[in-house]
């Protein structure tokens, strides 16, 4: 989002500076519209068309099957009514905050931010090493490394058979705690993330300013609190707006490691909607919640912006 | 001096083993997990004690081939294709945003992030019934299309990024220089815009391979299914016999490429996900 003011700003001004050699002549707007026309085509017709439908959809009682889903009734904010009073969905939002917070805000965030401000005082070796293998981590498809979080968590996982080494007999993780487990993988497969942008822009930090506060005499934290954090500012927003954002939508992880349960216990939103609309076939009411999740999205990117904007006076 | 050298190198290496073990540690449980026989699934064991290649054979020639080979097939085909459309067309796209003027530029670059940003579980019920009815429900442009709109305003994103560094004066400069203008775009722009382009796709790619809800949600049979997908559907030799080792080979093969690319073009990766983070 931010990329993309720049970039249209860099091109106003290009463009002005363009426009007082010469006339454009009338028809060139056309033209030059014609190479995005096909990707505008197709994410106007297969995106936003789904997702202006969602929106539709969540004011129906639309179906998979049955009567509904031939006919879908307009019936305007019941599904949003229902969803207030369905202690199902207020459990859901509370887990899907809960899993934002702890597991993308102060999870992925901070260990990045760590790692990545230890990694700017590790050797040249050392960095790349362990930046290949973190990558590497996370982009396993998603599918793989909630199996690889199964396999850990479950009864007969590999953390049983670590605490079985100092004679602890460890529990159904999975089972007992169900959203700690689904958290701790998150972290650990969004991390890298955070920490290749929290790197990215360390190495936008002039090293004279650091310098400068050290000869000052500022120790490490007061450098890092005062000079380095309020300076990667807006790294820092823009990296907490796309993992929680991305954390919001997390749906295989959760799907495949507790598949929601036991009983709704780790249902955060997107297996609620998923599981209406595919299992109970209501998908006017499965598309409600998604609607909400954007809600919550877009609350969540207000208070970032509107956080960090202030520090600046 | 020297001995707090020592101790400083041996600091570096215990936070670098803790990591890799952070990172890598269930990585390499699964790929042990792979290579155990599945009597010895539940043995409490870390590594097999006799390693066997057997849940490999099973998913590459035995019971599980036709679901696994026929899904391999489905996932790189349908991976390159979305990928390759989805370059081509955020080319043009960022291409234009980047060296064209006209209205409503920054209005469809942020109009495709916002979309882009909407939580896929909620595109794929109205997908689900516009591909019943259009006859694409499991089939490969069923597939495509959805990646697609996954893949393209990422990439548009991170092109448009790209291309904006382009010292697009050099284009003038070898028309100047006497090249003719599909010349001077070769010889001059080509050369610059490659290393973005390739990015864009590698990171398309990714997104492609890795995808799992609409795998598992717009297809149905082996016609179309991705390897994600198909992962769900694995069963025991047996009825008796538990997966796990299977599923764990299948795992590891989807993340063989994966594992590669990042290997291979790891600086470049990170460099094309972070710059639009970063140098906003």
């Amino acid at each position: 989002m931010t990329a993309a003011e720049v970039v249209a700003r860099d091109a106003v001004t290009r463009g002005g500076t363009e426009r007082r050699g010469r006339r454009r002549p009338p028809g060139r707007t056309v033209l030059r519209l014609l190479p995005l026309s096909p990707a505008v085509v197709l994410l106007g017709v297969f995106l936003a068309g789904p997702i202006l439908w969602a929106f539709y959809g969540s004011l129906t009682n639309a179906a998979l099957t049955g009567v509904a889903a031939k006919d879908p009734q307009w019936v305007g904010l019941e599904n949003y009514t229902e969803l207030l009073s369905d202690p199902d969905f207020l459990q859901s939002l509370w887990l899907t905050v809960i899993f934002v917070l702890v597991s993308a805000v102060l999870g992925q965030n901070l260990l990045g931010l760590g790692i990545a401000l230890l990694m700017t005082k590790a050797s040249k070796a050392v960095s790349a090493v362990v930046g290949v293998c973190v990558v590497a981590a996370w982009v396993l498809p998603e599918i793989v490394a909630g199996f690889v979080a199964y396999a850990f968590f479950n009864r007969e996982g590999t953390l049983n058979q670590l605490t079985a080494l100092f004679g602890i007999e460890g529990t159904d993780w999975l089972f007992t705690v169900p959203m700690l487990a689904v958290i701790l993988a998150n972290i650990w497969r969004g991390t890298a993330f955070s920490m290749m942008v929290y790197q990215a822009a360390l190495n936008d930090v002039p090293e004279e300013i650091t310098e400068a506060a050290m000869i000052d005499g500022a120790g490490g934290s007061k450098r890092l609190w005062y000079i380095t954090l309020p300076m990667i500012r807006r790294s820092i927003a823009t990296n907490l707006m796309l993992i929680t954002l991305q954390t919001l939508s997390v749906f295989t992880l959760i799907y495949v490691m507790t598949a929601g349960g036991p009983a709704g216990a780790s249902t955060t939103l997107p297996l609620m909607a998923y599981e209406e609309a595919f299992r109970y076939s209501d998908v006017g009411y499965g598309t409600a919640i998604a609607v909400v999740m954007l809600l919550i999205g877009a609350v969540f990117s207000v208070i970032y912006i509107r956080a960090l904007r202030e520090r600046k006076g | 001096m020297k001995a707090s050298r020592t101790k400083e190198r041996v600091t570096w290496i215990i936070i670098s083993v803790l990591v890799l073990l952070y990172a890598l540690f269930p990585v390499v449980s699964i790929m042990a997990t792979s290579f155990k026989l599945p009597s010895e699934l539940t043995s409490g064991k870390f590594l097999p004690s006799s390693w066997t290649g057997s849940n490999y054979e099973q998913i590459l020639v035995g019971s599980a081939q036709d679901l696994f080979l026929s899904s391999l097939r489905n996932s790189i085909g349908i991976a390159l294709i979305a990928t390759f459309i989805a370059v081509v067309l955020a080319t043009l796209c960022a291409y234009a945003i980047a060296r064209l003027d006209f209205p409503g530029k920054k209005v469809i670059l942020t109009t495709a992030l916002a979309v882009s940003i909407f939580p896929v579980i909620s595109i794929v019920t109205p997908l689900f019934n516009l591909w019943r009815n259009i006859g694409l429900y499991d089939t490969w442009p069923g597939l495509i299309i959805p990646y697609l709109s996954l893949t393209l305003p990422i990439s548009i994103w991170t092109l448009a990024a790209f291309f904006r560094q382009i010292p697009w004066e050099l284009e003038q400069a070898a028309q100047v220089d006497g090249a003719t203008t599909w010349q001077a775009f070769r010889k001059a722009i080509v050369p610059l815009a490659a290393p973005g382009v390739f990015t864009t796709a590698i990171i398309a790619f990714f997104i492609a391979w890795n995808d799992f809800v609409y795998g598992i949600s717009l297809t149905s049979t082996e016609a179309a299914r991705p390897v994600p997908a198909a992962l769900a559907f694995f069963t025991g030799a047996s009825q008796f016999e538990s997966p796990v080792g299977a599923i764990s080979a299948a795992a590891i093969i989807v993340t063989i490429p994966i594992v590669l690319l990042v290997l291979l073009f790891q600086r470049q990766i990170v460099s094309g996900l972070t710059q639009g983070a970063v140098k906003g």
